[in-house]
């Protein structure tokens, strides 16, 4: 009897304190789950007007609007259609800092933010033409990456249609998610914690330089540049992570491939915006990194307000002189 | 010596000739440091007739190698040891509950205090002429923060495992960012090293009885081993050095400066102790010499107030104000009669529900603020 109230006693203790936990993960690190998206503009998107909280990486929390995706709200004719990874979602900034919400504010376009995590550039091109055809953008369809080294086998995956959509509303981890919000971050803690012991290292481009590769990158950006039933032209915003050197000047990843890649794009008929120039002159003017947050390593991780402020000035200058 | 110093003195002796260094792959076992000083204290204590050598073998190697304390120690006495391996009574429910508190304890800082540190540390280190003046300055106490987590952090997490199997060691730490004094300091940081020393090398030196000039040898002396003991590079001998001085001169200026009252002596400490430890972390002298630069003269660069650095400079000052209270309440003196503040572990009483619910809560938050990159101990490499 003994043995069986103490096991009790343990038990609720243990409950009491996961409840806890729940509500300080509520503002520490609160993402939402992951529905499946039937229109195919994104493999997944948020719960409709879920609430984020975010103190890991930056300070923000943030509303989505009624379709799921980091918008003040749902809108209709849409001149720019924003997609991308979780830097374009910009969980890590308040609402009114994002890319999105400042170009809503410095033109006259009416702009709109499909951004959600996990969403590369080879998720973006795979489900371009479904985000085309779903939003039917007046103007451009914008399409933020931090990486143009790309891999042969996923390009191939695109371009012969074999990506599998994965379905996010079943099984354990969703149902445990979705009410118990501590296992997910513990879940992002212990795959963070394995990944470094595996010592994984990001594959880097196979043979950048051959016929092959340059074939297959006409082939994977060519499904952009298909003409279907819409007028809006794509354009890829690059934002490369930077180092800063010994001698603290920028230094960038990943550039091996920038020649191959915009050449690429312009036999496309793809706009391709590089931001690195951006990035050093805010750097060497303001002492400023784009990417990064004062609780994370300097420079490294997603955006933060002065990247997402930059690339929304930049698309609206290139934009304009686009328009002319 | 030879795995730990041959790289060090040839490419020294290479410098000297301008010869290129060269480095010969030596795999430094771990821990080494830590055991060797170990069996030394035992070799001596037996010499001199302390105790008994323990004649069985298994014991002795349990007291060279038990795990908990392999790495990066604390360094257990042979006299706290062997009593304890003879008188074991296996493992206890109650010692298991404290044992398991101070673990966690441990974790919490090194995991998530120390290594969110780290990340920080690293960045400014690495370029401290990308940052302004007020961003490398809390790289350096940022940094003195860290090490103090990551090897506490550490000892704990020893002494945890170690009373979780039936044994009971000392603690290694006692606030040493409380220190009045360099002596102090020493007193409170890494305490079974400094011991070590100052029974095995200060002491037989002719401590401080032999006239002031024998006793400012004697300091330069201990410390400059110390520094070497740290690493085989010449930031940690320099290290070492600087505190050498810095020991000296709290000989020649201590009694004077005790009239600015204990919390100016602190301050003046910490900030000693701080800019001493920017030359023990940098990859060489002239990069110390850049951060310092960088901390004195005002320029402009990345402002980076690191947010983690604000929560652990809270937790240490949330802790040593406890201290301070439990230290009162507890009526802990030093020889003069007046309050020494000592640290203490926050032990729960488990068999009660609330407690529990700390407990519980306490080891979540270590798992989900714990930062899971690049994670070795500091001290796991000396």
């Amino acid at each position: 009897m003994k043995i069986v109230l103490k096991c009790g006693k343990l038990i609720a203790a243990l409950f009491v304190s996961v409840f806890i936990l729940n509500v300080i993960t509520l503002a520490y690190r609160n993402t939402s789950l992951h529905l499946s998206n039937d229109t195919g503009a994104t493999d997944y998107k948020a719960l409709p007007n879920f609430i984020t909280g975010n103190l890991q990486e930056g300070f923000a929390f943030v509303k989505m609007d009624e379709d799921g995706f980091n918008n003040q709200s749902v809108m209709d004719n849409i001149d720019i259609l924003l997609m991308g990874s979780s830097h374009m979602e910009a969980l890590q900034v308040s609402q009114s800092e994002n890319v999105c919400s400042l170009l809503n504010e410095i033109s006259d376009d009416k702009v709109y933010n499909i951004g959600v995590s996990g969403h590369t550039l080879y998720r973006c091109v795979n489900n371009y033409e479904n985000a085309v055809n779903h939003y039917h953008p007046h103007k451009y369809v914008i399409i933020e990456t931090d990486r143009i080294n790309l891999d042969t086998d996923e390009m191939r995956s695109v371009i012969n249609q074999e990506t599998v959509t994965p379905d996010t509303n079943s099984g354990i981890e969703y149902y445990l998610i979705k009410y118990v919000p501590v296992t997910k971050l513990i879940h992002i803690q212990m795959t963070e914690w394995r990944k470094d012991k595996s010592s994984i290292q990001v594959q880097e481009t196979q043979s950048v330089s051959s016929s092959e590769y340059i074939q297959l990158l006409d082939s994977f950006l060519g499904v952009l540049s298909k003409r279907i039933d819409c007028d809006a032209e794509p354009i890829i915003v690059y934002h490369p992570e930077s180092v800063i050197g010994e001698d603290g000047e920028l230094e960038y990843s990943d550039r091996n491939n920038l020649e191959i890649f915009q050449k690429a794009c312009e036999r496309k008929g793809i706009l391709f915006v590089d931001m690195s120039d951006d990035f050093n002159k805010l750097y060497h003017e303001k002492h400023v990194l784009a990417h990064g947050f004062i609780n994370t390593a300097v420079g490294t991780g997603h955006l933060n307000k002065y990247g997402h402020q930059v690339i929304a000035q930049r698309i609206a200058k290139v934009i304009r002189e686009d328009w002319k | 010596m030879y795995f730990k110093y041959t790289n060090f003195f040839v490419n020294s002796f290479r410098t000297i000739i301008s010869l290129k260094p060269v480095t010969l792959k030596i795999i430094l076992p771990l821990g080494i440091s830590f055991y060797v000083f170990s069996t030394l204290a035992y070799l001596i204590d037996v010499y001199r007739g302390d105790y008994k050598a323990e004649k069985n073998i298994l014991s002795f190697a349990l007291y060279v190698a038990f795990f908990p304390k392999l790495t990066a120690g604390p360094i257990v006495r042979g006299k706290d040891f062997f009593w304890q391996v003879k008188e074991y009574r296996g493992i206890q429910w109650e010692a298991f509950l404290t044992g398991i508190q101070i673990f966690v304890f441990g974790l919490f800082k090194k995991i998530v205090l120390a290594d969110r540190l780290g990340v920080f540390v690293d960045d400014v280190f690495h370029a401290p002429t990308a940052y302004n003046t007020g961003t490398v300055i809390l790289a350096a106490v940022s940094y003195s923060l860290q090490i103090y987590f990551d090897f506490s952090g550490y000892s704990d997490m020893a002494i945890g495992v170690s009373k979780i199997l039936g044994f009971d060691f000392k603690p290694n730490f006692n606030l040493p960012y409380v220190a009045k004094n360099m002596s102090e300091f020493w007193k409170r940081w890494h305490i079974s090293l400094s011991s070590w020393f100052q029974d095995y090398l200060y002491i037989p030196l002719g401590g401080g009885r032999k006239g002031t000039a024998r006793t400012y040898r004697n300091l330069m002396i201990v410390m400059l081993v110390s520094g070497l003991w740290h690493g085989a590079g010449w930031t940690f001998i320099i290290w070492g050095a600087l505190h050498g001085i810095a020991s000296c001169l709290n000989k020649v200026v201590g009694k004077k400066m005790e009239a600015l009252g204990p919390s100016l002596n602190r301050i003046v400490t910490f900030i000693g102790v701080t800019l001493l430890w920017v030359v023990f972390r940098a990859d060489s002298f002239w990069a110390a010499v850049k951060v310092w630069t960088g901390m004195f003269t005002i320029h402009t660069g990345i402002n980076q107030p690191y947010a983690w650095s604000f929560f652990a400079i809270a937790c240490l000052i949330t802790g040593t104000i406890v201290s301070f209270i439990h230290s009162k309440k507890t009526g802990s003196v030093d020889k003069k009669g007046k309050l020494y503040v000592n640290a203490f572990y926050p032990v729960l009483d488990l068999s009660k529900f609330w407690s529990l619910v700390v407990f519980f809560t306490f080891c979540g938050l270590t798992v989900i603020m714990g930062y899971f990159g690049n994670t070795a101990f500091i001290y796991g490499a000396f």
